[in-house]
């Protein structure tokens, strides 16, 4: 469903992501996991048709995301970690919008059962300015959910929910995997990755450092067995700075 | 606190400048620039040698002279009735964040504020120095346009504060602003009072000399020389022959500028007294207002929540359309594009049988109004892609081919500002055949509205893309947003673009223009067969070439970045 294949991005000199190449299937959630600055969102913002692959392809749903994009981006959604709204569009016109533009025509039906899983379905007529942040996420993710994507890609989601947004989120992310959508979720919530994820890509300065199930990725470095993902990550991307001792 | 406020404008000036610099590496932007110096090099020379020819002068014009103070009344007046408070008392986020938290009194703020300023004042100065003449060398007209430019900024932020200070604290903060709202006033009535005194004589001038003279008169007569008199004092520099004449009005104009800053200052204070007075909610009050001002919001926050329906399927791009429709019923815009055609189209119905002038300027103004809006209209007029390019990431991810999202943008502000233009040319013709001589014969009159309708789409849709087109391929150089202009740091960068996109639309009118007279002059006997002709031909040209510029530009949307932008 999502295939990335040898995936470079360059920004002048500088290579931001370097060959890197894997497969989302359907019902597959994909942590991507790295340190600030690997990559991981401007791998996202490639996936997403945002940004230019220099290098490599991007297929969504059997589409190359640059050569084809409309079929590509119709069966895909973005959620980034900061919402993206319009400041002169209520909760209710929002999802309008989002479900003329992907063609959903059973969008009155669906946005009322969006709404309540979400809990937003109070804030309808409110303006997007009237939200605070994390109703603002809400509404993003509501969005990027109305047209039921085929492929969903996930940055940093939990980012201004609360604890009863965060773990709605979780149970949602995982519904729509089990339905059959692939998902691609990016995070430094290592807790939500080990408990979503059916796979991890790391990635440290550009490139793929360790990819697979946790399981793989301990059987290729025995030393790592027993270890918890927090360790299994920060040994594998060189970032092990523990806290100083009082 | 001063030099922390120094360093962060002096840095922030230095790395805004390098980073435009770092934009000339790109082919594009070098070729830009070197385009645009040209132009600005053979404008200048040109009005070297022109000058040296002796060609006319407006500023060597008594009757110039005399309208420029009237004029900076004018924009005055609209500071203090229209209101400009989201914009002059806007700060950024960042400044929000690690200014307003500082222990820093909202004085210095505003002092930072008024420095801050200057960057786009002294860049301002610079462009206006190339594109204006004026008596006296290049450093002293820089010094006459940079101190009047600072005085309408001064102005502006003072005005800002006096309407925040009674719009939060009510007929308290009315009361501790009271001297300025009522010189205002005071001023405001004097002016109009000395131009109804000669009314008769401006409504029986047989010749605009006449009128003129009978302006000049009102003007340098009391009440309204008292009235003008610091008016002319701030333009004084800039009409000041060399030497000692002009040192002296230069003086006169710092001295009012002073008295600005201090006005500003004394304004914040009685300002930060009010707020002191007030009560934990209205405390909150203010810092809804501040964070108002932070995101120079034009969003009605009585907002009006009417929508329009929006069907689930057909065309995807429509969406777009709803959506920056919207926005204009959201910000009060929809109410002026119809209003102001309906208001000059029920002046003319008043008027009947009553007032010829009335008529006749009723008929002026709508026509004048078609004109400055098709200059000014895409300045103002902005919910297409200069706004959405603020939400690059969202517009990419939307399933649409760039070259769809190109015209559903365009098509969002162009077909409103069409409409306005239409209605206004109806409310025109309507005044025009309310004379007791009409000077226009019937069929010419209906050619006229046959033919308006397509003729004006055609240039808006080109209008809108030249500006649209400009802020894709430039967008380090434009100003994106939906937000209009009106701020005196946007006046220097607005008639740059005014200037570039103006040749640009003469360039894609000479095709239509020339098929158009063409067609004209073959059935010029026939108004009913020509006027539709060269409407619906030349803005068909114009849409067409328009049309062909928006698939290219498509194309450039689709590898547009966000790191481009901003």
């Amino acid at each position: 469903m999502i295939s990335v294949n040898g995936l470079t991005r360059q920004y002048g000199d500088f290579t931001a992501v370097d060959r890197i190449s894997f497969t989302v299937n359907p019902g597959e959630v994909l942590g991507l996991v790295g340190p600030n600055g690997a990559g991981k969102t401007t791998t996202l913002r490639c996936l997403s048709g945002i940004i230019a692959p220099s290098l490599g392809t991007v297929t969504i749903a059997g589409h190359d995301i640059q050569k084809d994009p409309v079929p590509a981006k119709d069966a895909l959604a973005f959620i980034p970690d900061e919402p993206h709204l319009f400041d002169h569009l209520t909760v209710d016109e929002h999802l309008r919008f989002i479900g003329r533009l992907y063609g959903v025509a059973d969008v009155e039906s669906r946005i009322g059962p969006l709404l309540d899983e979400l809990e937003i379905a109070d804030k309808r007529r409110a303006m997007s300015t009237e939200l605070s942040r994390g109703m603002k996420q809400k509404l993003a993710i509501a969005c990027g959910l109305l047209h039921d994507p085929k492929v969903l890609i996930l940055d940093e989601p939990l980012t201004g929910l609360d604890p009863g947004g965060m773990r709605r989120m979780r149970a949602t992310i995982a519904n729509r995997a089990k339905a059959g959508a692939a998902v691609i979720l990016s995070s430094h919530l290592l807790t939500l990755v080990e408990e979503l994820c059916t796979s991890l890509f790391i990635i440290r300065r550009g490139s793929c450092v360790a990819s697979g199930t946790l399981e793989s990725i301990v059987a290729t470095r025995p030393d790592l067995a027993g270890k918890s993902l927090e360790d299994v990550f920060l040994e594998l991307t060189g970032t092990d700075e523990r806290a100083p001792t009082a | 606190m001063i030099a922390a406020f120094a360093y962060l404008i002096a840095t922030s000036t230095r790395n805004k400048v390098l980073s435009q610099i770092k934009r000339v590496k790109n082919p594009r932007y070098a070729i830009a620039l070197l385009l645009g110096l040209g132009y600005f090099w053979m404008v200048f020379f040109n009005q070297t040698r022109s000058q040296r020819a002796g060609a006319p002068n407006p500023f060597a014009s008594d009757l110039f002279g005399q309208l420029v103070p009237l004029l900076l009344f004018v924009v005055i007046s609209y500071f203090w009735i229209v209101g400009t408070d989201a914009q002059a008392l806007a700060f950024t986020q960042a400044e929000v964040s690690l200014l307003f938290t500082a222990p820093v009194s909202r004085r210095a703020l505003i002092l930072y504020k008024l420095a801050r300023a200057q960057a786009a004042v002294l860049t301002t100065t610079l462009i206006w120095v190339v594109i204006f003449r004026g008596k006296g060398g290049s450093v002293e007209r820089a010094l006459s346009y940079w101190v009047v430019l600072s005085i309408i900024n001064t102005h502006r932020l003072g005005v800002a504060l006096v309407r925040a200070s009674s719009g939060e604290h009510g007929t308290a903060g009315f009361r501790k602003n009271w001297v300025a709202i009522l010189l205002f006033v005071s001023a405001a009535a004097a002016i109009a009072f000395g131009f109804y005194g000669v009314r008769d004589a401006l409504s029986n001038a047989a010749s605009g000399g006449a009128a003129a003279t009978a302006i000049v008169g009102v003007m340098t007569s009391p009440p309204v020389s008292w009235v003008l008199f610091p008016f002319r004092l701030a333009v004084a520099p800039a009409f000041a022959e060399h030497g000692a004449a002009w040192a002296q009005a230069m003086l006169g104009a710092v001295a009012l500028f002073a008295l600005h800053i201090i006005w500003v200052l004394r304004t914040d204070s009685q300002f930060e007294e009010a707020a002191a007075e007030a009560s934990v909610k209205q405390a909150k009050r203010l810092a809804d207002l501040r964070s108002r001002g932070v995101s120079g919001a034009v969003l009605n926050t009585k907002v009006n929540r009417r929508t329009i329906r929006l069907a689930p399927t057909g065309p995807r791009s429509v969406a777009i359309i709803w959506k920056n429709y919207l926005f204009l019923m959201r910000t009060g815009m929809t109410r002026t594009l119809i209003g102001l055609p309906l208001l000059c189209a029920l002046l003319a119905i008043v008027f009947k049988g009553r007032t010829e002038l009335g008529e006749i300027m009723v008929a002026v103004t709508s026509f004048a109004l078609i004109f400055v809006t098709v200059i000014f209209g895409p300045m103002t007029i902005r919910n297409d892609l200069r706004g959405a390019l603020t939400r690059l990431p969202m517009l990419k991810t939307m399933p649409l081919r760039g070259r769809q999202i190109m015209l559903a943008e365009i098509a969002s502000s162009s077909s409103p500002t069409a409409i306005m233009q239409f209605l206004l040319s109806i409310s025109g013709i309507l005044a025009l055949s309310f004379l007791p001589k009409v000077p226009l014969p019937l069929e010419m009159r209906i050619g006229i509205l046959m033919g308006a309708p397509i003729l004006l789409l055609g240039i808006n849709l080109a209008n809108f893309t030249i500006h649209n087109g400009l802020a894709l391929l430039f967008p380090a150089w434009v100003r994106m947003g939906e937000g209009g202009t009106n701020g005196i740091e946007a006046v220097g960068q607005t008639m740059l673009v005014m200037i570039i996109t103006l040749f640009m639309l003469f360039v894609l009118l000479i095709v239509p223009a020339a098929v158009g007279a063409g067609g004209y002059f073959y059935w010029r006997s026939l108004p009913l067969v020509a006027f539709p002709f060269v409407g619906i031909v030349s803005g068909g040209i114009l849409a067409a070439e328009a049309y062909a510029i928006m698939m290219m530009l498509g194309g450039s949307l689709e590898k547009l970045e966000p790191s481009q932008v901003g």
